[in-house]
């Protein structure tokens, strides 16, 4: 009975980890990832009506080039480098400073298990909250792109959707997800293992925060260029 | 405090699904509140159809193509598509594919049936129609055609060349300009009969150009009828040469024969005795006149007699 | 009772214990003493299987903690308390939400109940007032003291402490060593110190076991620790008093 309200509590301290996880590493992203996306999409939208400007290709193609663009690639990779920057070494520094303050070792004396007490919730995190981040970068990002070319006049926003309707492939959300997902993934384990794993003091964990940033983004490169080779 | 970090999260989290799904069905075209039930059609072939692909009617977007799978054991391919739930697809209605995949403009077309015959119900088997699908009929007709289309061309130069050789036989030039001329007579002849034919050839390839026009434009389904006609008319064109190259060779085996002097023309024109004959002839007759003015008695007797009677 | 048997353990190429072997009886206060870097962490952290060793093991109630599934090891963590050299509160909660921490996971208690468990803590440590501060806020030995109440909470039957006085000022030692004391003795629980502060062992130890060169040295009562005999321990005792509570932060090998 009374081991039954301990674990009620142990799995509502797990959730509020989980829940103070997202928040972190998922609602606070969001401003960041809402300037990038914005502001990508717009250049994007500029830059292509720039090349095509000579051309006889219809204003259309514009939107079909720009949409795609932001779904199957830069929504997801723009956010992941920002949140590998942002959330990687957060969780790195972190977990860093938990580790060469005995932080871990104490939760591991009570008898937690800290790995799951520490690193679950924040992968989950990242898991649960990187294609949230994905979808808004989209959104905002094709918003953008709209925003500007009504703005400058390069193209009616009909024009843009329409061209965007016209080549829209039904899975491009879809693997935009995907890659979010591993990103998350990705960018998550690797900042906990280099946390988890720091040595030597306040030096050990400015090197695994920097370790956490730099390998991300390689592992997000590599991921991205595995997925389209095998899933487009 | 807690409580205030569910509610972010969940409302991020809700708020993007919600984003994630009106948008795709933005994207897709598809009217964002209403639901959408599901067909199935068999096709045996798809012409590059897949997932994803818009469903119209009339030319209007009222869904999209789910999945396309093929079903090796029956040979053909199932095309499971949603159709807006206040779109509703009378029985007896066809599915076929439009458009071509290279332009990136696969779709599947619904040929609406009877509006009076009640709706498909969802979940429901669509017709189909039999028989391959116009582009591969275009395909497959496209050797029958070429080889159809050649046989005419070498049949037309086959005629050319007679008409040539003749022109180069030298013979006399009169009688080749002759000859010449009735071959072009007999030509004008032919074409002047057939002259209906090639106007409605012409005309036949016209309106398959159109329809082509309207094929890409994804209007057509008389392609295949086209096709035939087209068929159709290169058989007749071709007899029509066939007839031509026939009346070329008997024209010139004629002015052959007129040249060697066989038959009653050519003895005619070729045998000098009769010419000769008739010189004579007329050498004698002018004589006998000029016989007659000087001595007009010797004849006047004869007249006399003649008189006598 | 815990016994620790032929124990050996190196990092990489460099040996820090040698065949060690030590018991620890029930109820008594062990200081476990030596230079810095002569292995005394290392040691302690064996005993609640935080390290494990090359070879021998380490029995805590007859239950070998180096071979044992790790679920079976965190049941037995729960008899421990242990005080970090730092403290290792949690620094994103306050002191009330460090004491309460392992009462909410591995304690039936209710949630007044665990209020009142952890006032009562505080209370122990003589910290009664700084529920609501954050360890940021805090001073060194405040922050020992709101670790040792968290150690505490879940009336453990080992605790260990870890360099308890390092870094103190001679007042705040000594306010640590009555609490050791007074804790070994309200709660009966059984201590182990490493510590190099040999004013503080003299103060509370029952006995001391002495790391040097990479083994047990000397093991013994309290009361025999000036052995003339031994130059090394000797040396290492009177070094000690000379600079008795006013030691630098030392860090362990590991």
């Amino acid at each position: 009975m009374g081991r039954a309200f301990a674990s009620v509590r142990e799995v509502r301290t797990y959730w509020t980890n989980f829940i103070t996880q997202m928040v972190r590493i998922g609602v606070e992203s969001i401003p960041i990832v809402a300037l990038a996306a914005a502001f990508t999409g717009a250049v994007l939208t500029v830059q292509t009506a720039y090349q095509l400007q000579t051309s006889f290709v219809p204003n259309t193609i514009i939107g079909s080039i720009v949409v795609p663009s932001m779904m199957l690639e830069l929504a997801a990779v723009i956010t992941a480098f920002i949140l590998a920057g942002r959330v990687g070494a957060r969780i790195a520094a972190e977990l860093g400073t938990m580790r060469v303050s005995e932080q871990i070792d104490a939760l591991e004396v009570m008898g937690l298990n800290s790995i799951s007490f520490l690193i679950l919730p924040r992968v989950l995190a990242g898991v649960v909250m990187f294609p949230a981040l994905y979808i808004f970068a989209c959104l905002i990002g094709i918003g953008g792109g709209l925003g500007i070319a009504e703005a400058a006049g390069l193209l009616s926003t009909t024009e843009f959707i329409e061209g965007a309707r016209q080549f829209y492939q039904p899975f491009d959300p879809y693997f935009g997800l995907i890659k979010s997902i591993t990103f998350g993934f990705i960018i998550t384990s690797i900042a906990c293992y280099k946390g988890y794993y720091t040595q030597g003091g306040a030096e050990g964990v400015g090197q695994s925060t920097t370790e956490a940033a730099v390998q991300s983004c390689v592992f997000v490169l590599l991921a991205d260029l595995a997925l389209a080779v095998l899933l487009l | 405090m807690n409580y205030s970090n569910e509610v972010k999260v969940g409302l991020s989290i809700v708020l993007a699904v919600v984003v994630l799904i009106v948008g795709v069905r933005y994207f897709q075209d598809l009217p964002i509140l209403s639901s959408s039930y599901l067909l199935t059609a068999n096709f045996e072939n798809v012409s590059g159809l897949s997932a994803g692909n818009p469903v119209r009617l009339s030319g209007v977007n009222v869904g999209t193509v789910e999945s396309v799978q093929l079903q090796q054991d029956e040979e053909t391919v199932r095309v499971r598509f949603r159709v807006n739930e206040n779109v509703l697809i009378p029985e007896g209605s066809m599915a076929e594919v439009r458009g071509f995949s290279a332009l990136g403009g696969v779709r599947l077309g619904i040929r609406p049936g009877p509006s009076s015959n009640p709706p498909l119900q969802p979940g429901s088997i669509i017709d189909t129609p039999s028989g391959p699908g116009l582009l591969d009929q275009l395909t497959q007709q496209g050797p029958e055609m070429t080889s159809k289309v050649d046989s005419v061309l070498g049949n037309t130069s086959r005629a050319t060349e007679a008409l040539a050789s003749q022109m180069e036989e030298g013979g006399d030039l009169q009688q080749t300009l002759a000859s010449l001329r009735n071959v072009a007579t007999t030509l004008e002849s032919v074409s002047g009969g057939e002259e209906e034919t090639l106007r409605s050839a012409i005309q036949n390839l016209e309106a398959l150009t159109a329809d082509l026009e309207a094929f890409t434009s994804e209007n057509s389904d008389s392609l295949g009828v086209t096709v035939q006609r087209v068929n159709q008319n290169l058989t007749r064109l071709e007899q029509n040469l066939a007839n031509l190259e026939r009346t070329t060779a008997a024209l010139g085996s004629f002015a052959e024969k007129i040249n060697s002097g066989e038959g009653t023309l050519g003895r005619l024109a070729n045998d000098p005795s009769l010419y000769n004959n008739l010189d004579s002839t007329s050498v004698q007759m002018n004589r006998l006149l000029r016989d007659l003015q000087e001595n007009p008695q010797r004849y006047l007797e004869d007249m006399t007699l003649v008189r006598m009677f | 009772m815990i016994q620790i048997e032929h124990l050996h353990k190196s990092f990489g190429d460099l040996d820090v214990l040698e065949d060690v072997s030590l018991n620890i009886h029930e109820g008594e206060t062990l200081a476990i003493i030596g230079q810095s870097g002569s292995g005394k962490s290392v040691l302690m952290k064996h005993i609640v299987g935080l390290l494990s060793p090359d070879r021998g093991r380490v029995l805590v109630d007859d239950v070998d903690i180096c071979s044992v599934p790790y679920e079976r090891l965190r049941e037995v963590r729960k008899h421990f308390g242990v005080l970090f050299q730092g403290g290792a509160l949690f620094d994103s909660m306050t002191s009330e939400e460090n004491v309460a921490f392992p009462l909410e996971y591995f304690s039936s208690r209710s949630p007044a109940e665990i209020k009142a468990r952890v006032a009562e803590c505080l209370e122990l440590v003589r910290m009664p007032d700084v529920g609501p501060k954050k360890p940021a806020e805090l001073s060194g030995g405040m922050r020992k003291r709101v670790a040792l109440a968290r150690a505490i909470a879940l009336e453990p039957k080992y605790i260990l402490y870890d360099e308890p006085t390092s870094g103190l000022d001679p007042k705040t030692s000594n306010t640590i060593d009555e609490l050791i004391q007074q804790l070994a003795e309200e709660m009966n629980v059984t201590s182990v110190v490493v510590t190099h502060d040999m004013h503080s062992v003299f103060n509370i130890a029952d006995r001391a076991a002495f790391l040097y060169g990479k083994s047990l040295h000397w093991v013994g009562p309290i009361d025999a620790i000036h052995n003339r005999d031994d130059p090394v321990l000797d040396s290492f005792v009177t070094a000690s008093e000379y600079h008795v509570g006013t030691h630098p932060t030392a860090s362990s090998p590991s």
